[in-house]
Parts: structure tokens; sequence; C-alpha cells
């Protein structure tokens, strides 16, 4: 691919990730804020395209867009009477946050400008080689193992905490009698 | 070859547009929503700094791989206490549920 080419599409990527976030945190209707950032992540993946690690722009659409965004879009249509009358009051303090945003941006920019590697480009070559690798790392006792292990049991943690948290315990006694 | 700091400034940006999300919604829900842009923006951030290195080391993907499960451990557990919330107060609006700070 030309590199003009390459360029183009990688900026109009960016556009669509950044547009689509800014749309979804101030959209006034949840839902719509949702399918905005289901398009946000995908244009995320396609980031990962370009980075040339294919592998984890798969793990992006399957994790956030199939099971995150989903969850969130299931949650807002069970919560769905208590936004409805909230609808038509606007964002709360907007020009705090602006301000805070602000800051903070500036300090990220300036923070990055100082990393020795700042000029320097990434290839867009895929590196499918390195997930074998990850692979690897990520079950290997002397690496990351534990860190795996851990993992695994935050997961299990968090499916039991969720069913707790969302079991209705006076309906089920309820029904018991 | 894309430059490197514009993944960087990308990953600055999405930061920043969570973060706003998080300070200006009114609802649960929507501050969750603005959490995760964060998370992916950190991810990002992983990611071009272990692909502008030799990727001999696999620390950033590893950490990448952690924050995909992380973020779906959280994002489960506040949806759940946010339903539980809404069964017995009928509301999600984070202003409106403030019975600790009473």
């Amino acid at each position: 691919m030309p590199l003009n080419l390459l360029y183009a599409v990688f900026i109009f990527n960016a556009i669509v990730i950044l547009g689509s976030a800014i749309c979804s945190v101030t959209a006034r209707n949840l839902i719509h804020a949702a399918l905005w950032m289901v398009l946000s992540f995908f244009s995320i993946a396609i980031l990962f395209v370009f980075m040339g690690i294919g592998f984890f722009a798969v793990i992006q659409i399957t994790i956030y867009i199939g099971a995150i965004a989903v969850l969130i879009l299931f949650a807002i249509m069970l919560t769905r009477r208590s936004m409805q009358e909230q609808e038509d009051k606007r964002l709360k303090n907007v020009w705090v946050a602006l301000l805070a945003v602000g800051g903070v941006l500036t300090v990220l920019v300036m923070t990055l400008r100082q990393i020795p590697i700042f000029g320097e480009s990434i290839s867009t070559t895929q590196v499918d080689e390195m997930v074998p690798a990850l692979g690897k790392a990520l079950t290997e006792p002397a690496q990351y193992g534990l860190l795996f292990e851990l993992a695994s049991v935050l997961l299990l943690a968090a499916l039991i905490g969720a069913i707790y948290l969302a079991f209705d315990r006076k309906k089920a006694e309820g029904e018991e009698k | 070859m894309i430059p490197f700091a514009w993944y960087l400034l990308i990953a600055a940006a999405l930061f920043c547009i969570g973060l706003f999300g998080v300070l200006t919604r009114r609802s649960a829900i929507g501050i969750l929503l603005g959490l995760e842009f964060m998370l992916n923006a950190v991810n990002i951030n992983f990611l071009a700094f272990w692909r502008a290195g030799t990727m001999q080391a696999m620390s950033g993907a590893v950490f990448s791989v952690i924050i995909f499960a992380v973020a779906a451990a959280e994002v489960a557990v506040g949806l759940a206490i946010i339903i539980s919330v809404y069964r017995s107060r009928r509301t999600v609006v984070v202003a409106e549920i403030s019975d600790l700070k009473e």
C-alpha cells in the first residue's frame, strides 16, 4: 500500500475512534451512547491491525464488543425506567470537567514528548509469530504463570460475585413458600 | 510505517474523553462506559510501546491480556451492583445513591 493512502486510512480511523468516543460520552440517550461505544471499540481493533498485531484486534472484538458492550446494553435496558425521567437533564458540571480533562491532556502530552523513542515509527507488518510466544509466556511458571492464575481466580470471583449480587433473595424465598 | 507518536496521542485523547464521561455522567452505567474508554486507552499504550520495542520481552502483551480480563470482571461486578441497587432504590443516578454518606 502506498504510504500516503496508508496515512489517509489511519487518520480517518483515528477520527472515527475519537469522534464516536466523544459522541458516546455526550449522547443523551444511553442506548445511543452504548452503540457509539461499539463503533469506537471496532475502530480501535482496526488500530491494532495497523500495529501488526491482528491477534489483539480479534480479542478486542470478542471481549469488548462481544461481551462488555452487550452486557452494558443489557444493563441499560434493565434499568431503563429510571433514566427516562432523567433524559431531559443535561450532563452535570461540564465546565469543571473540561478544565480537569484539559489539564490531564496537557500533562500527558508534555510527558509523552519526553520519551526518547517519540519520533520513531512502527511498522505495519503482521507479527503473527508472537502468538505462540505470548501463550508460552502466560503459562510458564518462571514468567507470568502466577499472573495468569491470579487472573483466572479474579474471573471466578467476579462470576460468583455477580451471581450473588444480582440474585433476588426476597423473591427466591417467596417462591419457596 | 506509522509514526509512534500518533498512537500515543490517540490513546491520550481517548483517555481524556473517557475521563470527561466519568466526570459528567449522571447515571452509574454512563460512568462505567467512560471507564471502559479509559481502560482501552491504556491498552493501546501498552501494545504500542510493546510493538515499538524489540518484542522479545512479552510483558506489554501479557499486561494487555490481563487488562482485558480485569475489564471483563469489572464490568460484570459493576453492572451486577447497579442492577442490585436499581432493584432496591429504583434509580441508577449516582447523586441519589448516597446512603453511606448520610
